[in-house]
């Protein structure tokens, strides 16, 4: 579940930094951007990635070698390692897009 | 990305496969004379393989176990169970339910197999 | 503990119930046998003995010795000589000296309770089973 929740703050983190930048309120978006760069969002999140991938695998590995506990267990893991990828996946088209935005735009 | 997981289903789905064939055959030689009930082999050979317990390979041309990739399935006659008059120890029940937990196994495997792949493609798209 | 044992222990129990059956049919059977095969003897009513069966499974990691169930387990038949029946027919081919022909010690309405125990018994093992297995499949469906 720790995974999970370093992909929730990861959107959280985002998400304030997309607040800072607009400048609306009192939150100092750029002082935590200098805490928190992008890259290390990032990297942490790819890091909750991989945990989960290295989890599922102990996962199918107990399950192909019978000494599985449960069989949701192993569903359950395969099915948080699947989503996980997808939203990493996503998160990357989406920094892409954001990425090619700024590149396009006029000044 | 290796492929690690896939191949190791892959073994998995093997030996399912055999099993499905051997319960089967066990169902259908309940009552013949004298046969005795055949057990498929794999989890325990590949559990030594792989926490490295199992034959070190030390000739080239020795067999070894030391990775999933050297395990294959085996088939044993079983023992321990009553024996019939007519020699057969085939326990019919205990058959069915091995019938029914190998299929169960067998779809998770192939579950879990296709959510490699999905895997894989997810990152394509 | 593993994915399939709970579908094992009522394998273990199914094939338990079908031995009593087989027993009690062997019972039924032979109500009114005079002669064993070897000769002697009236034919004396068969028992099925049996016991919890406990798996202990030592952790290779942490070294913790864990006790599983594995169903139960035939531990032996016996055979309780005691109420043999004796019915005094002088023309009996099995009598004895005095005339009294010696009779199994089975009771038809006892084996009769016994094997509805036993058919019960093994229903509810067949349940449980499917249950199981349904149990097992909805898990499969996890993700889908």
């Amino acid at each position: 579940m720790s995974g999970m929740n370093g992909i929730n703050q990861l959107y959280s983190n985002a998400l304030s930094e997309i607040n800072g930048t607009t400048g609306a309120n009192q939150k100092t978006g750029v002082v935590k951007g200098e805490n928190d760069p992008f890259s290390n969002v990032f990297s942490n999140a790819l890091q909750s990635l991989e945990n989960k991938q290295v989890e599922s695998t102990q996962a199918v590995e107990a399950l192909v070698d019978g000494t599985a506990d449960d069989l949701h267990t192993v569903m359950i893991k395969t099915t948080e390692a699947q989503l996980s990828l997808e939203v990493a996946v996503q998160f990357r088209n989406r920094a892409l897009e954001a990425y090619n935005e700024i590149k396009n735009m006029q000044f | 990305m290796d492929y690690k997981n896939i191949s190791l289903l892959n073994r998995a789905l093997d030996a399912t496969n055999l099993r499905q064939e051997t319960v089967s055959s066990n169902i259908a030689n309940v009552n013949t004379p004298g046969y005795k009930a055949k057990r498929v082999e794999f989890e325990s050979v590949l559990q030594q393989a792989m926490n490295g317990t199992g034959l070190r390979k030390t000739n080239e041309r020795h067999f070894g176990i030391t990775s999933h990739n050297d395990v294959t399935a085996k088939v044993k006659a079983q023992e321990g169970n009553r024996v019939a008059e007519n020699g057969n120890n085939v326990a019919i029940d205990t058959e069915m339910a091995e019938l029914a937990a190998n299929s169960i196994h067998y779809q998770a495997l192939v579950s879990q197999t296709s959510a490699q792949y999905n895997m894989l493609r997810s990152v394509l798209r | 503990m593993s994915i399939f044992d709970g579908m094992r222990i009522n394998a273990s129990g199914l094939t338990l119930e079908r031995f009593k059956l087989d027993t009690i049919s062997t019972n039924i059977a032979n109500v009114n046998t005079t002669r064993t095969e070897n000769g002697e003897g009236p034919y004396i009513k068969q028992q099925v003995e049996f016991e919890e069966s406990l798996r202990t499974q030592t952790s290779g990691f942490t070294g913790d010795v864990n006790t599983s169930s594995a169903g139960v387990r035939v531990t032996g038949v016996t055979a309780d000589e005691e109420n043999i029946k004796m019915v005094f027919e002088p023309e009996h081919p099995d009598a004895d000296e005095f005339g009294y022909v010696a009779y199994p010690n089975v009771d038809m309405a006892d084996e009769m309770v016994e094997m509805m125990t036993a058919m019960r018994t093994y229903d509810a093992n067949v349940t449980a089973m499917n249950n199981n297995k349904e149990l097992l499949k909805r898990a499969l469906e996890i993700g889908k």
